[in-house]
């Protein structure tokens, strides 16, 4: 692809060459949906709720209404004896980090500033590895009355697909520890994750937990990657999000986020009494 | 969208849903083959989100947003579908060194690209992409059948882009790898 490429351009010609359809789907849907009950909102007598789809502006006014109320009412047991705060108080902005500004940009001071270096990326997921690897297949519980609870250490190499920032770029290994409850359509999966990322003048590792069942995949991950090595220093701050594909070789993570020194975090809130 | 045949079919009235059907199969087959780039799964998923449509149709309060909302459904069966997906497309060979004949296939192989680096995005990041290059909607239409702020709209937007750019960029590195393979 040619550096002239007009990305926009191609993608709206992309998108628009839609081929036809059999109009197979609107039969289906035809066929079934004469038979599939409606949903109403059952709480309110079908006239009511006739009454008030006429005037949807009633629903409104009956929330807002019981809103106030409902606050009114915690407000008032919750607001004695409240401790007075500064209101003036503002959470400050950690030293280093800065509005938009050119890497190496001068302060009035004349020191240089450093500020977060934007990255995003995309990971292919490739075959799991023996090494390290360990299916211990956990004990099956009895299932009557009991969850059925199975442990399992899976080590998945991911390809870096194509990542922005060349001080991520290299070999990724992903370990995952999983514990399985349930079965079928409603396990639930609990997992530890290390990601370690060997790149050209260094390394990063992180780690997150996360779950997945049948109403979630464990997309959209959070967490922090630290550097060694070169990077020694630096951090990854990202957020992952997973598309699964047709089996766990096809699968793609999209990352994107920002790396910044240690210094540039803000500390960890400590929760106040 | 009527806002009369929607509160007709809100009543139960199957005529009333069966034009309404009539009147969004083709965008929505469009809509959905732009994030799915499979029409096997895009039926699949607009058969599903017109059976969800009629079933929860009585639960949307106002008929004038029939759209943004129906679109929303049809968002969330692409992405049930894109999980049941399995993808992979053999790469197209590289264009010729006849002019001619490479000019025409290098539009096919620019195209071929394009498509694999699409499908590197999350099903998120395809449906604002849709949204926006393929219904040209604008930021806050577009938010509002995501469910989303409008600067999140406009992020999202501006961030699959992004993946997109590095997505090409790493097809074109792994193609320029191939080239120089081939060569030696």
């Amino acid at each position: 692809m040619g550096t002239d490429y007009d990305v926009d351009r191609g993608l709206r010609t992309m998108l628009r060459d839609v081929p036809p359809h059999d109009g197979s789907a609107r039969r289906r849907a035809m066929e079934v949906f004469p038979t599939t009950p409606q949903r109403h909102t059952r709480w309110l007598p079908p006239f009511v709720s006739d009454h008030l789809g006429r005037r949807p502006w009633m629903y409104a006014v009956a929330v807002t209404a019981a809103c106030v109320v409902a606050v009114a009412a915690m407000g008032s047991a919750s607001w004695l004896g409240r401790p007075s705060t500064n209101p003036g108080s503002a959470p400050a902005i950690a030293p280093g980090v800065t509005s938009p500004a050119p890497t190496g940009d001068t302060g009035d001071t004349g020191e240089e500033i450093d500020v977060p270096s934007r990255f995003s990326g995309v990971l292919r997921c490739g075959p799991a590895t023996s090494e390290g690897a360990t299916t211990s297949g956990g004990t099956i519980i009895d299932r009557e009355g009991a969850e059925q609870l199975i442990k399992d250490r899976e080590v998945r190499g991911l390809l870096i697909g194509a990542i922005s920032d060349p001080r991520l770029d290299g070999s990724l290994v992903q370990y995952i520890d999983s514990h399985r409850y349930g079965d079928g359509p409603d396990a639930a999966v609990i997992s530890a994750v290390t990601w370690v990322l060997e790149a050209e003048a260094g390394a990063w590792a992180g780690s997150f937990t996360s779950f997945s069942d049948d109403s979630a995949d464990g997309s959209g991950i959070s967490f922090v990657m630290d550097g060694s090595g070169e990077y020694d220093g630096l951090r990854a701050v990202m957020t992952a999000d997973y598309w699964p594909g047709g089996d766990d070789q096809d699968c793609t993570w999209g990352v994107t986020g920002y790396v910044v020194g240690t210094e540039q975090l803000p500390d960890t809130p400590t929760p106040v009494s | 969208m009527d806002a009369d045949l929607v509160t007709r079919a809100q009543r139960g009235d199957q005529a009333a849903f069966a034009q309404i059907l009539e009147m969004v199969d083709d965008r929505f087959h469009g809509f959905a083959f732009g994030i799915l780039r499979d029409m096997h799964l895009a039926q699949d998923a607009v058969q599903q989100a017109m059976l969800q449509i009629w079933r929860d149709l009585p639960m949307l309060r106002e008929p004038g947003a029939f759209d943004a909302w129906a679109y929303r459904l049809l968002v969330r069966t692409c992405q049930a579908e894109s999980k049941r997906a399995k993808r992979w497309l053999p790469a197209l060979p590289h264009p010729q060194e006849d002019p001619i004949a490479g000019a025409a296939m290098a539009m096919v192989a620019d195209r071929d690209e394009l498509e694999r680096g699409f499908r590197h995005l999350t099903v998120d990041q395809r449906a604002v992409i849709v949204l926006h290059h393929y219904l040209d909607l604008p930021h806050e239409r577009a938010a509002e059948i995501l469910g989303i702020s409008v600067g999140t709209a406009r992020s999202r937007l501006s961030r699959a882009l992004k993946a997109l750019r590095a997505a090409l960029e790493a097809e074109a590195r792994n193609g320029a790898t191939t080239r120089v393979q081939e060569a030696v």
